[in-house]
């Protein structure tokens, strides 16, 4: 499926790219599926073994993403960027201008995020993010994505049905209230920025990140509580 | 002979029939079991072939068959992307990928691997942005336009649910590489924008509605709306 070709056949050394050949795009699928071990741990530990032993991988840094992302980025990345934003006037006009440039004022940033459009919700808008296309997410300050994000249910009904998509989350909007739906289909990676709840006022920064969901910042949750036991 | 083809399973916007959202919130672990993570770390640290691209990518796993595309779990379809690029790419053969034994020496590209320094240097690094502010962008925000009905066959990121139908511009970002270019081995920046599209215009059943779905599209996904 995908071979080799220098580009406009100069065949200088760095030339080479990546192109596609439809013609045997269905013949590289089916021998690998023929041939690597039908279990996933077996293929997966068989193409990690390959790696290292071609100098393509180093396991201990396999380790160290897996640690980051099971222990360190997540949706609580996420929540320390709302929180800051719900305290700090100023940092959220800039939050709202150039998500990048504005998380990086709290250390924050990585791949997936170099163009972050976040889209604040109001009284009269609500903000729901998907990618229809494959599952683009701003993974450096969400985590990985949920596994409902990645299936053809969600993907196909936000942009066509995305009332009835927050119904299933529990979410009734009213009808005054618009809904915007973002469609991740190129660079940019969205952040729904929610309403701060009512009752948090007396709440610190920190608690107030405690309040901030998963679901609130992709935009399948409007709702947030002070104090919510579900955070 | 098979074309390029672009109508692929993955273009899954406003088709119906896919039932009800298995939801979840915050309690959802990062993976649900020790493969997942392990192929989420090895897509992150491995050194890729030349060339293999995010659009490269997707455009690989594109061709899963629509039955497999719908069935394998997530991260399997990551799998199934990178070993077919490794192939492509001639690092890697059939037979080393059911081993897991290499055959052969380390591929030409081979530097040093990414170590587990790197990765705590890096996690938080934001890639440099690669746009392009010297391009004169052609509609302005607040234009009609609307979308190309034909995209270029391959490799395309205009999804069907909105081909043909009128929006107007959101925003205007400056010059991107053009994914759908990408894909093919070729470089071409163009102009992207954020289209709005009335849900009222895009399906029957929302005759009325104010939602909005908003899409990123390059210039050349666009005509001028008169």
């Amino acid at each position: 499926m995908l071979h080799q070709h220098k580009r406009g056949g100069t065949g200088a050394a760095g030339d080479t790219v990546m192109a596609y050949d439809p013609e045997t795009a269905a013949d590289q699928h089916a021998a690998i599926n023929a041939h690597v071990p039908s279990e996933p741990a077996l293929r997966v530990k068989a193409l990690e073994t390959l790696l290292v032993a071609k100098g393509l991988l180093d396991s201990a840094a396999v380790d160290a993403w897996v640690e980051v992302y099971q222990d360190e980025i997540g949706p609580k990345t996420g929540a320390r960027i709302v929180a800051r934003a719900w305290c700090d006037a100023e940092f959220r006009q800039r939050l709202l201008a150039d998500g990048t440039a504005a998380i990086a004022e709290l250390g924050l940033g990585g791949r997936a995020v170099d163009h972050l459009k976040v889209v604040a919700n109001t009284a009269s808008v609500h903000n729901l993010v998907v990618c229809t296309l494959c599952s683009c997410y701003p993974f450096s300050i969400l985590g990985v994505q949920p596994a409902w994000y990645k299936l053809a249910a969600y993907r196909s009904r936000a942009v066509r049905d995305p009332r009835g998509v927050l119904a299933e989350f529990g979410e009734t909007i009213p009808p005054e209230v618009r809904i915007d739906v973002w469609d991740s289909t190129a660079d940019l990676r969205y952040l729904v920025l929610p309403e701060r709840p009512a009752g948090s006022e007396t709440l610190d920064e920190a608690a107030l990140a405690a309040v901030v969901t998963r679901n609130s910042m992709i935009g399948t949750q409007r709702r947030l509580v002070a104090g919510d036991a579900r955070a | 002979m098979r074309g390029p083809e672009m109508d692929g399973i993955h273009d899954l916007g406003g088709k119906q029939g896919y039932g009800v959202i298995a939801v979840s919130g915050d309690e959802e672990p990062p993976f649900h079991s020790a493969w997942e993570a392990r192929m989420w770390g090895i897509a992150f640290a491995y050194t890729r072939p030349p060339g293999c691209s995010a659009p490269v990518f997707r455009y690989t796993r594109e061709q899963e068959t629509p039955l497999r595309y719908l069935t394998r779990p997530y991260l399997d379809q990551w799998y199934q992307a990178h070993a077919c690029m490794l192939l492509g790419s001639g690092a890697v053969t059939v037979d080393e990928l059911a081993s897991g034994t290499s055959d052969g020496g380390r591929p030409a590209f081979a530097g040093s691997p990414m170590s587990a320094a790197q990765v705590a240097r890096n996690k938080h690094l934001t890639p440099a942005r690669t746009t392009r502010d010297d391009l004169q962008p052609r509609f302005r925000v607040g234009d009609d336009v609307r979308v190309i009905l034909t995209p270029s066959p391959g490799h395309t990121r205009v999804p069907a649910y909105v081909r043909g139908h009128r929006g107007i511009v959101h925003a205007s970002h400056g010059g991107h590489a053009l994914d759908d270019a990408t894909a093919r081995g070729e470089q071409v920046t163009e102009p992207l924008y954020t289209v709005g599209f009335k849900l009222s215009t895009l399906f029957a059943e929302h005759a009325g509605s104010n939602d909005r779905v908003h899409v990123e599209l390059w210039e050349s996904h666009l005509h001028e709306c008169v």
